[in-house]
């Protein structure tokens, strides 16, 4: 069977669509009964199925896409309104995920931490091996006498090829005239091949070869002392009144080697055996060979002759397993997070009984989404903005660095976590806004009578919460008294 | 003056015909000149503010008439209060919407 003035009627079907559910059919019925009262002031045949040809009754028609995008509005802004309101759960949600984007915002600003956390790729340098004395596996300390490290550099034994010797040191520089004190690296030569760093060979042009040490500048240096000048490359600057030509500048601050290093300064070894012959370096090896036995994979060693004609082990080091993994860190203050929080705070969350509003799975599923939806949120921000302070508070990728992401990562996770508790025990478990209107029930001194403590109140009327005051056998944990349907006519629907 | 709800002209005709009985959309429509795309929403703002309620006419009156049922407006008390000081903010409002027993003689 046809509508009556098909096209009208189709165009208010049309609008109603706009409208929200819950007032569509209303909304159509007093549009159609308006319809009727248009079209008997212009003279149209209610029943009628033909075209009416009257513009004025199309006119009133297209006039409920208007109202119907009004009432839609108007739901969309109450919705809002309500899910915003303060306690509510979307707020949460929304202030924790305003944290996620902060915390991300402040590591995108740290230029190191991109190096370190998001580019954590395998670097070329992953393959080398950093040659330690026996027992200072990890150390930051140099512990290679020089004398030896010459002794196995001239040796033709296939693991000793390619050896590169650096020795980190405090010393005076004078750039541009001024006095101040920088950490050096000097360097073999064999250094800058190992690191597969290429150095302009002749840094001061023409056919005139630089005379003197080559130094390569970290990226601060470069823009602190050189205020980032791009012509530096062939400039001289006095370091412990030694003339050294800057031949490079690193392209990050973090070395993939042991020790803070703002200037690294390469000589020839025999300068170096001038002026280390008898300190302790670090040597630094291509690749364990293949062909070479190790005893405890885990923990490779080689065993070496020395200088002194003793054999010494060598424990090997891959720069790939020193580098500290920055969602390594994490997981272990996550790990530690998750042990001292029962010191905190209780774990249990009180008792709940069955609520009489929804089925109990759903609101018991809806709870544990929402307190794991908030310790979902919590992990991203105590994992990007410890990460982010402690590369900018130090030089990302030491071990200042890495303890400092420990400690933070450790305080924001327990502290988020213990407030992610309590947040959830102040919540209705059937609607998740925050309980309200707090009442002292009862009195102490009657503990034997009654129970006293405080009441909480669920605005929407679901229930209340009692906490006691003193934990009893009878009453040792919080506890949730829902209310069923009637008593929703006293609270406000919003 | 106290300080009554701010409505703007239009909404005030539209008050304004409701109290003097135009009781449904199309009548208010008629009165004021406005389209049905300004009528309606105004309506329904006009009842969430609590200015006008509605009501449905009996199935049986409408029946009678072979039409749909109408959907009814009637002016609240605040929303009295409220015309009361819109004729202070607008003086002409009286004059604009004819009472419809006026309009028939």
């Amino acid at each position: 069977m046809l509508d009556r003035l098909p096209i009208s009627i189709a165009i208010l079907r049309t609008a109603a669509l706009l409208v929200p559910g819950c007032r569509r059919v209303e909304w159509f019925a007093e549009w159609e009964a308006e319809l009727w009262q248009v079209a008997r002031a212009y003279g149209v045949a209610w029943a009628s199925t033909e075209p009416h040809g009257h513009a004025e009754i199309t006119a009133f028609c297209l006039g409920a896409f208007q109202d119907a995008l009004a009432l839609r509005l108007d739901s969309i802004r109450y919705l809002w309104s309500g899910r915003l309101r303060a306690g509510s759960p979307w707020r949460l949600v929304m202030t924790l995920s305003a944290f996620v984007i902060a915390a991300f915002v402040l590591c995108l600003g740290a230029p190191a931490l991109r190096q370190v956390a998001w580019k954590n790729l395998p670097r070329p340098t992953d393959s080398l091996v950093l040659l330690s004395a026996e027992n200072n596996l990890g150390a930051d300390a140099p512990t290679i006498p020089f004398a030896d490290y010459r002794r196995w550099a001239a040796d033709s034994s296939p693991f000793l090829q390619g050896l590169a010797f650096y020795r980190p040191a405090t010393a005076s520089v004078r750039i541009e005239g001024l006095p101040g004190k920088r950490h050096i690296g000097y360097a073999s030569p064999s250094m800058m091949d190992i690191l597969r760093l290429s150095l302009k060979p002749n840094p001061i042009g023409g056919h005139e070869r630089a005379k003197g040490p080559l130094a390569l500048l970290s990226q601060r240096i470069w823009r602190q002392d050189f205020h980032a000048d791009a012509h530096v490359i062939g400039q001289n600057f006095l370091v412990n009144d030694q003339l050294v030509t800057i031949a490079g500048i690193a392209s990050g601050d973090d070395w993939p080697v042991p020790g803070q290093m703002d200037i690294v300064v390469i000589e020839s070894d025999a300068e170096l055996a001038k002026k280390f012959s008898a300190s302790t370096g670090f040597v630094l090896a291509p690749a364990i060979r293949p062909a070479l036995h190790v005893e405890d994979p885990d923990r490779p060693s080689v065993l070496i002759r020395a200088a002194s004609g003793t054999e010494m082990r060598l424990e090997c080091l891959s720069l790939a397993q020193r580098r500290e993994n920055p969602r390594s860190l994490f997981l272990f203050a996550l790990f530690l997070a998750c042990l001292a929080l029962p010191a905190l705070t209780p774990l249990p969350l009180g008792d709940y009984p069955d609520c009489p509003h929804s089925t109990t799975a759903y609101v018991y599923l809806k709870r544990w989404s929402f307190l794991a939806l908030k310790c979902a949120l919590i992990l991203p921000t105590a994992f990007m903005t410890p990460l982010a302070l402690s590369c900018r508070l130090t030089t990302a990728g030491t071990a200042a660095a890495a303890y400092l992401q420990i400690s933070l990562s450790f305080l924001a996770l327990l502290f988020a976590f213990r407030w992610a508790l309590e947040d959830q025990r102040k919540r209705c478990p059937t609607c998740l806004r925050l309980l309200s209107h707090p009442a002292l029930v009862g009195h102490s001194s009657h503990s034997f009578l009654a129970w006293s403590g405080t009441e909480l109140l669920c605005a929407g009327g679901h229930g209340f919460l009692h906490i006691p005051e003193h934990p009893t056998s009878w009453f040792s944990t919080q506890r949730w008294l829902p209310l069923n349907a009637s008593w929703s006519e006293l609270f406000s629907r919003a | 003056m106290a300080a009554g709800p701010k409505l703007s002209h239009t909404a005030a005709m539209i008050l304004q015909a409701v109290h003097v009985g135009y009781l449904y959309g199309f009548s208010v429509m008629e009165q004021t000149g406005l389209p049905s795309g300004t009528v309606y929403p105004a309506l329904r703002r006009l009842e969430r503010d609590g200015l006008i309620r509605s009501e449905w006419e009996k199935q049986a009156l409408a029946d009678e008439e072979m039409r749909p049922p109408r959907r009814y407006y009637k002016v609240t008390r605040s929303g009295k209060a409220a015309i009361e000081l819109l004729y202070k903010r607008y003086p002409l409002l009286e004059r604009l919407v004819l009472i419809p027993e006026l309009k028939e003689s």
